[in-house]
């Protein structure tokens, strides 16, 4: 009888997670947000049709597991207009995800959602799995200002928050693996930051990449250390297959090799992980490396 | 260092690792001097402003009396994407589409038409790009391509896995076809340039990416070979593509590429953005079809530096 009442509870558990969000809801209204009018009725878009809305600007999000998104617009009496995008995703590790990703490097850090950052004209934040974007056509005060303002009128309007993945809370536990983080789903979340290879030699499902100092660091996670060694071992014969690298060396569970600016990419494979340093200075690569698997032991 | 201030100092000559891309032959495209008038391949340009560019890369090609018959009519496919301004860079810039359009006309074109199916609202990509502007000021037509009853479906008969597709009619219609992509990074296929520009004269592109889109991408470029492709690299938007998140991203490269060769024009655009065409599996594949010419060192190329 327990476990009949479990299963009904879990059904019903996964039930409510499936259930549509109104993403409506979360919209300031007219009045709202001092100055700033909705302008026209909101878009919706869910799953593949995305596409529509973005074309392959899709890809990414569907990447990190997107469900829908909804697209309104808001105009000042300057005629002046910021575009809001709320994405809700699979998870909260997916909006984190696809909110570093999102996001950019550069920008203002500001208290809104569970975090934010403001560019130019510019503005994303994720909060629960939501992932929200404001986007104004310059960056005059008014318009950074009416950004700021609809993004806080939003962030009221969300309860739920979530929790980051296991792995951004590993690695950015303080003091933090690396600055600049972001966390990727798979193979296009890589490609985007450095090219190993056009196709997904190390089965990406999970990883981290950020900076430590002038070097770029990645750690991919897989389920155990059984299907992260595969991972190496494939990725280590493509890698010395193809004529990408050069300067090839392996010792056991860790390979080196040379890429076509010089740079220098050791890649290390501990455990469930593997990590890679690429830069320039081979001493200053071997320290980040060893402090990187140092944390990862601690998982 | 974030990854901004390491773009702009790797354009400057140093490579670090860490970046999306590497410049090391950015400087080799622009090399050597040409000025033999044998017919080129294609054609660099480099240190103007986008409507000098075009005047020179054209006239080294015998001007635009080559390629546009008095009469016809002309279909100009800029990328108007994206609702950001010129300077983002996540749209062709709109000096460049202006004086194409110009010079069509004066070359004896009877009509020339602006389009692109926009990812973001067409009126506001249209507007805020400066392109509808522009493309009036020179006196072209610009047209939507926002309602799927302006698409008609055609066979992409040497398609591998796209056969057919909803093709805007004004690519039907069209005797002149001129592609002008802007070159900038993007997050599904690492560059965008020529041949994924052409995604934006179809209706239903969301089956090219869940059909294995480099493929696609490259079946389409059988499709219909464009009489002339012009590569906008005078703004280069270097990372967070195809939309673009800030200026920081922008690096000013003040280049512009030209050829017949979609395919030659995109690997040699591929190169200026610091990767290499192999990186880019649609460029693979479309010379590996027959489409065009990768190996850069095989052409003609015209090298101007102004």
């Amino acid at each position: 009888m327990c476990i009949g009442l479990l299963m009904l509870l879990t059904a019903a558990g996964a039930m409510a997670e499936q259930a549509p969000t109104d993403l409506s809801d979360f919209l300031p209204e007219s009045g709202e947000v001092a100055g700033w009018t909705p302008d026209d009725a909101p878009k919706g878009y869910r799953g593949d049709g995305l596409y529509q809305m973005i074309n392959g600007g899709a890809d990414i999000f569907h990447e990190y597991g997107f469900i829908q998104v909804l697209r309104a617009e808001y105009v000042d009496a300057r005629g002046k207009p910021v575009k809001l995008e709320i994405y809700e995703m699979g998870s909260a590790a997916a909006a984190y995800g696809i909110y570093t990703f999102n996001a950019g490097d550069g920008g203002k850090a500001l208290a809104i959602g569970q975090e934010a950052l403001l560019g130019e004209y510019y503005l994303n934040f994720w909060k629960g799995n939501l992932m929200v974007t404001l986007i104004g056509l310059d960056s005059e005060e008014e318009t950074v200002q009416g950004i700021v303002n609809l993004a806080k009128a939003v962030d009221a309007r969300v309860a739920k928050t979530g929790e980051r993945p296991e792995l951004a809370a590993l690695l950015l536990r303080d003091p933090p693996a690396f600055s600049q983080p972001r966390y990727i789903r798979g193979p296009l979340g890589v490609m985007n930051s450095y090219i190993f290879d056009t196709k997904d030699i190390f089965r990406v499902r999970e990883g981290m990449i950020g900076t430590v100092g002038d070097n770029q660091a990645f750690v991919f996670r897989y389920a155990d250390e059984r299907e992260s060694a595969e991972a190496y071992e494939q990725a280590a014969t493509q890698l010395y297959a193809g004529s990408r690298f050069t300067k090839h060396a392996r010792q056991g569970n860790r390979y080196s090799m040379v890429g076509r600016d010089k740079e220098i990419v050791e890649i290390k494979q501990s455990g469930r992980y593997i990590a890679i340093v690429i830069g320039q200075d081979h001493d200053k690569i071997k320290a980040t490396s060893e402090r990187l698997v140092e944390k990862l032991k601690g998982a | 260092m974030d990854r901004r201030d390491f773009m702009k100092k790797v354009i400057g000559g140093s490579i670090v690792a860490g970046s999306t891309v590497a410049f090391g032959d950015y400087a080799k495209l622009f090399a050597a001097p040409g000025n033999s008038p044998q017919a080129y391949d294609l054609v660099a340009v480099k240190g103007g402003e986008p409507e000098v560019m075009f005047d020179k890369a054209i006239a080294s090609l015998g001007g635009m009396q080559e390629f546009v018959p008095k009469g016809s009519k002309v279909l100009v496919k800029p990328n108007i994407g994206w609702d950001v301004t010129p300077e983002l860079a996540g749209n062709t810039h709109p000096k460049l589409v202006g004086r194409i359009i110009e010079q069509c006309l004066t070359a004896g074109a009877k009509e020339v038409s602006v389009f692109d199916h926009t990812c973001e609202h067409w009126v506001q990509c249209y507007r805020n790009s400066g392109i509808e502007r522009a493309v009036k000021d020179a006196g072209g037509k610009i047209v939507s391509g926002d309602s799927e009853g302006y698409y008609q479906n055609v066979a992409v008969p040497n398609g591998k896995r796209l056969t057919e597709a909803k093709v805007h009619q004004l690519l039907l219609e069209a005797d002149v076809f001129i592609n002008v992509p802007v070159l900038k990074h993007h997050s599904s296929s690492l560059v965008t340039i020529g041949m994924k520009n052409l995604m934006g004269v179809v209706w239903d592109r969301a089956y090219w990416h869940r059909n294995d889109l480099h493929q696609c991408i490259a079946d389409f470029a059988s499709y219909r070979k464009p009489t002339l492709t012009v590569v906008d690299a005078y703004n280069v938007l270097m990372q967070n593509g195809p939309r673009g998140v800030s200026a920081g991203d922008v690096v000013p490269m003040k280049s512009l590429i030209i050829s017949r060769d979609l395919v030659a024009a995109d690997a040699a655009a591929t190169k200026l953005f610091g990767a290499e065409p192999a990186d880019i599996p649609y460029i693979q594949l479309a010379a590996e079809m027959n489409l065009g010419r990768i190996d850069l060192n095989a052409l003609s190329i015209n090298r101007i530096k102004l």
